[in-house]
């Protein structure tokens, strides 16, 4: 099932989009229709989503409700903050390729490449 | 006694002159694979010399194998058992054992913890890019919206190579391909196995200045190694300026530089010096790392192998 990784990340979007926990249904309702996608294939989504911890539920009635656990910006936040290099004791989970320097040393970079031109 | 005393000494000798003569050698920063080589070399010949040294220290006091066989060989294994003899006895041989447990032990735990938290960091990464990201149609390169210019990678049987919007506004197309080619060599070489073994005995000698030095040096070592793979077939000069346009960033205010002396240093060897040794410097240096290699397995066995040199003992082995 190649196309589950990419629905999650739909899903995701769209929880992150609505300001209100959604029900499975509510979050079939709005996914694209062009593909006839059944109910338990939303609901396995979310549950995998769920599992990994980016979103958290509440039981509203019958149904689960589904609501992000922390927004878009913050994950990428997160992980910028480890491709930039900024924390201090990271591990070799993520290899940049070069961290963002302070302006100074950023301008002996610039200078160093001015000086030998092709 | 002897060589458990002779391992110490080794194991001190290395780390002292491998502080005082690696870290940013000239010929590391030319061939960088080899450096790397070499410090994994230092780094792993140390911790190897201490555990034998315990077991040197313990072997006389291993229950004998040979208890049945009579005569000759057992004259010869009560020889052996003899010149590893020590004057302290039975407590030295204790101490000897246990202070090789511990190591031992300290350095598997280190390993292992290491990976995991490795392991688990990535798996996080990952699963974060696949919701925030959006695989390129092109290259395979996941594109995060981000105004801060970055391109990394995360290892693993699933690898991924990242690229904010923010790098693709400042790299030309030809920089960008550079760049990505770096990530590359670094998933292809498997820099991060030879990272992450640093980081753990970094973190299993906490206090030791040299597995601190070794893992900063072995991060460099791979970005240049990547550095050169990334340029074999040319564009030295576009790889150095990809490194400066992403080193300069967008709010250079809230940078933090964790090594920026190695920024500088790749910049240098991109665009001034060619990478590369001669042939004979080559082998030098690997004859030095298989010398290193050998050389604690030798000061262990020596009074063995001296033991063995006696006739009737060599008569023994023989038979």
């Amino acid at each position: 099932m190649k196309g589950l990784g990419e629905l999650e990340a739909q899903v995701m979007n769209l929880l992150w989009a609505t300001d209100a926990p959604q029900s499975v249904r509510q979050v079939l309702e709005a996914l694209p229709h062009e593909r006839n996608r059944a109910y338990t294939t939303v609901m396995t989504v979310l549950d995998n989503l769920h599992r990994k911890g980016f979103v958290e539920r509440e039981r509203l009635g019958r149904a689960w409700n589904y609501r992000p656990t922390r927004s878009r910006e913050e994950h990428v936040a997160d992980l910028m903050g480890d491709a930039l290099g900024a924390s201090g004791d990271r591990t070799a989970a993520l290899m940049h390729f070069v961290e963002q320097l302070p302006a100074e040393e950023a301008a002996q970079l610039r200078a160093l490449l001015d000086r030998h031109p092709e | 006694m002897i060589a458990a005393l002779g391992l110490v000494l080794f194991a001190a000798t290395v780390v002292v002159t491998a502080q005082r003569v690696l870290p940013g050698a000239a010929w590391m920063r030319r061939a960088p694979r080899q450096g790397v080589v070499a410090w994994q070399v230092v780094t792993v010949t140390v911790p190897a010399s201490l555990l034998l040294a315990g077991a040197a220290l313990a072997l006389p006091t291993v229950p004998s194998a040979t208890d049945d066989i009579a005569g000759l060989l057992g004259a010869c294994e009560f020889l052996v058992r003899q010149h590893y003899e020590t004057p302290g006895g039975a407590l030295v041989h204790v101490l000897g054992v246990l202070g090789a447990a511990g190591l031992l032990l300290r350095l598997g735990w280190s390993v292992v913890t290491e990976f995991l938290a490795v392991r688990r960091d990535r798996q996080r990464q990952r699963a974060r890019v696949a919701l925030v990201g959006r695989p390129d149609a092109v290259d395979g390169a996941w594109i995060v919206d981000e105004p801060r210019p970055s391109v990394f990678c995360i290892p693993g049987r699933r690898d991924q190579i990242v690229v904010t919007t923010g790098a693709l506004a400042v790299l030309t197309p030809r920089q960008r391909a550079l760049a990505l080619a770096h990530e590359r060599a670094h998933l292809g070489g498997r820099h991060h196995v030879a990272l992450t073994v640093a980081a753990a005995l970094r973190r299993a000698m906490p206090r030791s200045r040299f597995f601190a030095i070794a893992e900063t040096e072995i991060a460099t070592l791979v970005e240049m190694h990547a550095d050169d793979r990334a340029t074999a077939a040319g564009g030295r000069r576009d790889l150095a300026a990809a490194l400066v346009a992403l080193a300069e960033g967008t709010s250079p205010a809230g940078a933090l530089a964790v090594n920026g002396g190695a920024a500088m240093q790749r910049v240098h060897r991109l665009v001034v010096t060619a990478p590369g040794l001669p042939l004979g410097q080559r082998w030098s240096i690997h004859g030095i790392a298989a010398a290193l290699v050998a050389a604690p397995v030798l000061i262990a066995a020596a009074p063995a192998l001296e033991t063995a040199l006696l006739d009737y003992c060599a008569a023994a082995f023989h038979a």
